[in-house]
Formats: structure tokens, sequence, C-alpha cells
């Protein structure tokens, strides 16, 4: 989890969509990126949603998914449990304490003020491009993204690989920040959807990641993976 | 939330400020709750070490080190207090510690630069020793080193000085923090009047219950569990409190170590909140679901027809043994007890042999665990030494068959779900019983090794033959009870006497207590049951003859009389004197008979005649043509 400042939660090509009931304050949020006076200094306004311009290879994965940001586990910082470590007069601290108690509770706005603070997919935005995040209920969280196209993997099987891992990465990214159960996460290029895949927190909780595949492990949760090939 | 402060806390709090030698001993490996929010967060478990750098520091000491003699002195919570203390002391702090041997005459002794410390009057100063046990090897092996350094720490204690602070006067303390007091040198703390000993226990239940019912509880859960499973619970606080009180009472004699294991193990395995005890069940025995929970109420209904087909002619033994599963299963065992953690039933079966005690117990565990072998056998006439109770719970370190551990606690730890059937235990030797007693009390023990072994599962049957016979006043023995007896009669006699052994042969009423009301006492074989047994032995004799060698046995009724009337005249020696009967009149010459027909198979062998009067007793039987049968 990147230990960014609280203040600038929208900077670069990141976009975070919260709850569906708070939707006034993400559209502002969207205005404000595209703004370019609000951007951070050297960064570009984001692309329309299109399939990404892509390099003229897949930017290296290499076992993305087999790691994932630092758990935020709600009930010690409901409890005053400082398990993670932080200073507990830094701004981190306080807001995690401020929201634990509503997070644990499901309210969706919190959920949305959790994801702007801690943007667990920021680190991410190298590998795709306009990643979505949509709480949907308090359970279930969904990740929508634009993925490279196709023909930028040496071959189908390597696209497969980045498609699955980049999903299983968002995946655990999503659990490690919030107390849902499911996430589900889409990853469409130019314009096709790719990959659809529900993944389910119990299922993931015992994983051993270092020594899965990640298309099998997408497959066997029966993702629906489309490639032109 | 009021703090809730332990004794050993006050004690602490107490005698900080009155002595300057402390001797923390106990449970001292574990990790303590921190009573109230300063330095370290209120409730906040935390390693001893760090719990008293975190008193002290909030009590306005100026400098608290650590001293081990294996490291030296050191500080990893505050590395400046040591930087102070070396300049305070004359030493040098080298890569975080000020190394120092505790033994020797060397002014860069340990003992010698406590001594230092505890004369300065500027800085108030505390010296934790940690894991004093392990500087010398035995207490009774001293050498003159070690003696002196021992010394040199009570001088240090003797002439400790009074130092000014904000927070007040504040006396240099000396604190040896020690698994076991007699780890230390008798002389350095028996009539020592400058020295308290502070004992630390494993939390008790107010503890336990601040544990997991205070602001501590979501953190026995994974986030979404918690947020999915919680709402509930805060609607029905009365369903809460009740799954905290089981936890309670489920958890007793845990360490503070445990309780958190536990607590990482609930989060890991996101166990709902309904389900948080049977995690208890998951650490002690490695299973979720606990057998006694699967049992129906509706096999159990039929469990004494069941044990009947058993077991014959024991109506009341039967009905009493039940009466303790019953209990067990619908959790209304040790209601009348604080602890939770007692096995699941005890039962003394006493009475005549060969009667079914043996296999009452037998039947129970199949009838509850599915398998016979879920009871396990102890002949306690090979206990009869005193040294015995290793071979049960495992020699101490440096003793041979230390590596194996002990018999009855290897078995529990393997089977933790059982009946443990302990035979003719009157044959024990009395310092086995004494073991006995922590495990009906608190339903668990350590055995050599240092493993905790939990019976908490178990249910615990002695079967005995005490009481069948008594000593007259010139020491001879003569029979107690009679057939003629009625069962009440046999009953009252038994038990008189299984009381007079315990309060007043072995002199251990306490251990009586601890079985309470649940002597069962088994009737004599009688004739209607004797028949019965005669019957089921005779029929499984020809069912087995049948399908193994397919020879039909025919026993007209006449013949039969026979045998029934020689093999139920005595009944004095139960079942198992029928079986002997059967044995000898049916078996034996049968067999006898075969061979000399060379009759091996696939024939119709029909009994004339028992001549049980004859040495050895022989049958006149004859064979069936082949094929008219």
């Amino acid at each position: 989890m990147a230990d960014r400042p609280y203040t600038n939660p929208l900077d670069g090509l990141y976009e975070i969509v919260g709850d569906l009931w708070n939707m006034q304050k993400l559209e502002e949020a969207a205005a404000k990126k595209q703004d370019p006076s609000s951007s951070a200094a050297g960064e570009t306004a984001p692309a329309a949603p299109k399939a990404a311009q892509v390099p003229a290879e897949l930017p290296s994965f290499d076992q993305i998914w087999q790691t994932a940001d630092e758990t935020i586990d709600w009930t010690d910082i409901l409890s005053g449990r400082n398990t993670m470590g932080l200073d507990p007069l830094s701004p981190r601290w306080k807001f995690l304490r401020q929201h634990a108690e509503k997070v644990l509770a499901g309210s969706l706005t919190d959920y949305a003020e959790v994801l702007r603070e801690v943007r667990p997919l920021d680190d991410m935005k190298k590998y795709a491009h306009h990643i979505r995040v949509r709480a949907l209920s308090p359970d279930e969280i969904t990740v929508t993204y634009e993925a490279f196209e196709e023909d930028a993997a040496d071959n189908a099987t390597a696209y497969e690989h980045y498609l699955c891992g980049i999903a299983l990465r968002c995946a655990r990214d999503v659990f490690a920040v919030l107390p849902v159960t499911h996430v589900q996460v889409t990853a469409s290029a130019a314009g096709k959807q790719q990959l659809h895949v529900r993944f389910i927190r119990s299922d993931m909780q015992k994983t051993l990641f270092n020594f899965i595949d990640p298309v099998d492990f997408v497959r066997d949760l029966g993702a629906e993976i489309t490639l032109d090939a | 939330m009021e703090p809730l402060i332990s004794k050993w806390h006050r004690e602490l709090e107490l005698f900080s400020s009155l002595k300057p030698l402390l001797i923390l001993e106990g449970n001292v490996l574990d990790q303590y709750r921190y009573p109230v929010a300063g330095s370290i967060p209120e409730d906040e478990l935390v390693p001893l070490s760090r719990y008293l750098h975190g008193y002290f520091s909030d009590h306005g000491y100026d400098q608290i080190v650590f001293y081990s003699n294996l490291i030296g002195f050191m500080n990893p919570y505050q590395p400046d207090m040591l930087r102070d203390y070396a300049a305070l002391t004359g030493q040098t702090v080298e890569n975080g510690v000020i190394p120092a041997e505790f033994k020797g005459n060397d002014a860069k002794t340990a003992p010698n630069v406590i001594r230092r410390s505890m004369l300065n009057s500027k800085k108030a100063t505390v010296q934790i020793l940690e894991l004093a046990s392990h500087y010398i090897t035995t207490p009774e092996r001293m050498d003159q080193l070690d003696v002196n350094s021992f010394n040199l720490l009570l001088q240090a204690a003797l002439s400790a000085s009074t130092v000014r602070t904000i927070y007040g006067k504040k006396q240099n303390l000396l604190i040896l923090v020690v698994n076991k007091l007699n780890d230390l040198p008798a002389w350095f703390y028996l009539n020592n009047p400058i020295c308290k000993t502070i004992t630390l226990e494993a939390p008790d239940r107010d503890e336990r219950k601040r544990l997991i019912s205070g602001p501590a509880f979501p953190t026995f859960f994974d986030s979404s569990v918690y947020r999915t499973d919680f709402p509930y619970y805060a609607e029905h606080p009365e369903d809460l409190e009740k799954l905290q009180e089981k936890f309670v009472g489920l958890t007793e004699g845990m360490t503070f170590t445990e309780l958190d294991a536990l607590r990482n193990l609930s989060r890991r395995e996101m166990t709902p909140i309904r389900d948080l005890c049977t995690i208890v069940d998951l650490y002690k025995y490695g299973i979720r679901s606990n057998p006694w929970e699967s049992l129906s109420m509706k096999s159990l209904k039929h469990a004494k027809q069941d044990l009947e087909k058993r077991v014959k002619g024991q109506d009341v033994a039967l009905e009493r043994s039940l009466d303790v599963v019953r209990r067990a299963v619908t959790g209304m065992n040790g209601l009348s007890s604080s602890s939770t953690a007692k096995p699941k039933g005890v039962l003394f079966y006493a009475g005549p042999t060969g009667v079914g005690k043996t296999e009452t117990a037998k039947a129970l565990a199949e009838k509850l665990f599915g398998d016979e072998s879920a009871c396990i056998r102890f002949d306690m006439s090979e206990f009869g030494e005193s040294h015995s109770d290793q071979k049960l719970m495992g020699a101490p370190p440096g003793y041979v068959g230390y590596e194996a551990g002990g018999q009855l606690t290897n078995a529990v730890k393997k089977q933790p779900f059982s009946i443990l059937l302990f035979d003719e235990i009157e044959k024990a030797h009395p310092t086995i019983l004494d073991k006995f007693l922590q495990i009906l009390e608190d339903g668990r023990m350590t055995d050599g090794q240092g493993n905790t072994v939990y019976f908490s599962e178990c249910i615990i049957i002695f079967t005995s033959n005490l009481g069948m016979y008594v000593k007259d006043a010139l020491g001879n023995r003569h029979a107690n009870v009679t057939m003629d007896m009625t069962y009440p009669e046999v009953e009252r006699q038994i038990r008189s006497a299984v009381e007079d052994f315990f309060k007043l042969e072995l002199g251990r009423p306490e251990i009586l207590n601890r079985i309470g009301e649940n002597i069962v006492v088994f009737d004599y074989i009688r004739q209607e049951a004797g028949e019965a047994i005669l019957d089921a032995q005779i029929k499984k004799i020809i069912r087995r003859m049948d399908e193994q060698k397919q020879i039909r046995i025919v026993i007209p009724e006449e013949a039969f009389k026979e045998l029934h009337d020689a093999a139920l005249a005595d009944l004095s020696n139960g079942g198992r004197g029928i079986g002997n009967q059967v044995e000898s009149l049916l078996i034996n010459p049968l067999s006898r008979w075969l061979f000399e027909m060379e009759v091996m198979s696939d024939r119709t062998v029909t009994i004339d005649h028992f001549l049980t009067k004859a040495n050895p007793p022989a049958v006149v039987c004859h064979l069936d043509e082949k094929g008219s049968d």
C-alpha cells in the first residue's frame, strides 16, 4: 500500500469510483482530474477510455500476483491495536481509526473514502488503464480496467497470463483494504470484454500465491476469458 | 471499561517502592496484558520485558536495563537509556549492548556493574535480570565464583540508594525473573527482608473474559467476518454473552500466548462469530468438529438397548453410565463446578469380576465415537511402583525414555476424544492417584516434555474389584458380598467398601470427592442374565462355524439343557465364567471330536449329549449323511 499524503487523492491516471450513493462526489473528482491544473506536475491528463496506447510489448509484470498490499486489519484498528506499526500520531492512523467503525458497519461512503485515501490499485496503473473501483454493496467490490491489447503480448498464452495475473493482484489488493467478501474483476481491451471473474475472499485466504498459476486459479473460479486468438 | 489490574501488577506497584530486590517467578515466558494506558496502550498483550519497561518508564524511572548472561546489558525499547547507564557505571556500549559476564571477580562482571548502579543517587535505575534461572547449573552445585556473584547481587540490593525524581523519591531496583524460585540459591531469598517474590500466574477468568468481551473482542475475527456477523450479536447481546462465557470456560488454564494464538488462528481460519469456541478445539486437538457435538439425541435415545446387546443383566449400571453421557451431551456436566475444562465424565465401576465392566466401557466407546478402539485401556496393575507415573506421564528431561513421552499423555494427544479406562485402579501406586487428582480437577496434564495434554473431551472410567472381599481383624480375607444378596445390598456393601478404601486405607478422601456420586456398582450375573449370555455365546459359535468352515452344528433341546445346567451351575465368576464353561464343555470337546473324525468342512454335526462330568468333558455327536442336510 503506497503511503501518500491524504490531500491529493486523484493524481495521475488513477480513478476511483466509490459507492453508488455518492456519485456526485465522484463526478466532481473526475472533473477535477480532467483539469490539468489539478494534476500532479509532469503528468498528462488521462486519455478517454479506450484501448490503451500500447507500447511495443507488455510491461514486465513478473509474478505480480504473488504479492499484495499490506492488509488493513479493521478489527484491530477498531480495538486500537496498532498491528500495522503506524505512528499513533500519524494522519494515516487517525484516518483509519476514524473510519474503522463505519467500514466494519459496511458503510459504502466510508469504503469510498478509504479507497480514495489508500488507493490500493495505484501501483497497477502501468499495467492497465482506467482502473475503476466500484462498491456495489458492503459485500462486493467491482474492479474494471482497460488492458493492453492482445497483440502487445508475444502470444495468446502470455496475454492470458497477463490478464489473469493483473486481475488476481487487483482482487488481492482490494481484499487487503476492505472487509468485503467478493471482488468482481472485468478487463476489456479495444472495447471488448476479455475477462470477467468473481473472487471469493475465503478462497483467497489460504491460497499460497507463490505456487499457483494465475490462469489456472482464475479459470477454477469459473472466469469468462475471451481472447481473439 | 474499568481497568482490570492483576494481582501481580498490584504487588509490583506496592513492593517496587518498598523493597529493592524483587523476584518474579512462575509464568514468566508468557505475554501479559498491560492494564492501564501509558507508554503501552491499555489491554495490549506484550512480553514481560516490554511490560516491565513500560511500567517503570511510566512511573518515572530514569534508567531501565535488562541483563542476560549470554548477551550482557541491553535496552531494546529505549537504547538511549543504555548509553546513560554505561556512562553512569563506567562501561562502554558495543553493538547496542554492554557485554558483561555474570561470573567472576572482575570489576566489569554484571554483579559489580549492578552494585555500582544501585549505589548511585542521581538516576533512578531498574535492572532486570532476565532468565536468571539459567545463570548457574543448579543451586546445589554452585562453585565459589557463583556464590560470590549472587552475594554481590545481594549486597547491591542491600545498598540500594534512593533517588529524587520529578515523580518523587524512587528506590533503585534489582529484579530477577526466574521460572522457578528454587532455581536460585535458597539463602538468596529465604528470610530476606529486602526481597519480595511475586508469582505470575496464567490468566484467570476475569482476564480471559476481559480479552474476549472487552474492546479486544473484534480482534478475534477477520474483518469481513466481523462485518457480516456482528450486526446480529449487536441486536442479541445475550447470545454474545453466552458465547463469550463458553469461550472463557473452555480456555481455562491457557496462557496469554495461547489466547493470542487462538486469536490469530480464528482470524486466519475466518471463523464465524458463532463458531468462536470451535477454534479452541482446533487449537487443542487439531480438529474443528467436536464428536460430542455431532452426537445425535436420537441415537442416544436407543443407547441403552444397544448396550444391552453387549452387556447383560446390568440395568442399573448401564442407566447410570448413560446418565453421565447424557450430561456430557447436553452440556450439563460441570454445571456444579466453576471449571468447564474437566473431563466430560468420570465413572468408577465396581463389582464382581466378569460382570461386564470393561465391556460396558468398550460398548460406550463404540456408541459415542463409532469405534471400540476409542476406549483406551490401562492395566493399572502395571503401575504399582512409585516411579510408574513416568510411564504414564513421561520421564523428565535427562532421564531414560524422555523422548518417548508418557503412555497416557501420548494416547490422549493421539485420541483426545476417547474413553480412558483404568482397569483395577486399586492396584496403582498411590502417587499415581495424585496425578489423577489434577486430571479430574483441571482436565489437563503436562507431560515430561512440557506439552499440555487436555482431558476435557474424555470420559474417564476406573474399574475396581474393591469391596468384593474385606479383611477381618486378623488380616484374613473373606467375602464381603455374595450371590445370595439382592442388588441393593450388594451395591450398599461395595460402595461402603470403596469409600472406606479411599478414606481409611489410602487416607485420600479428596480422590473420592472427585469421583462424586459416580460410583457404579455392577450386579452379579443372575440366572436370567446368565441364560442370555450363554444363549448369545452358543449362537455366536454356531454362526462362526457355519461362516468359516461351513460346519453346521445342531444342538437339540435335550442336549442343550445338559450344557445349560453345567455352564450356569456357578455364576459367581460372571459372564467370563460362563465363557470359560462354554470353552471347557463345548468348544474343546467338539474340536477334539471334529479332529478325530477328520471333519474339516461342509458337514452337519448334531451334538446328542454333553458329558459334563467326564474328565476331560466330552461330547457325543453324530454326522448327518452328506447331502442329507
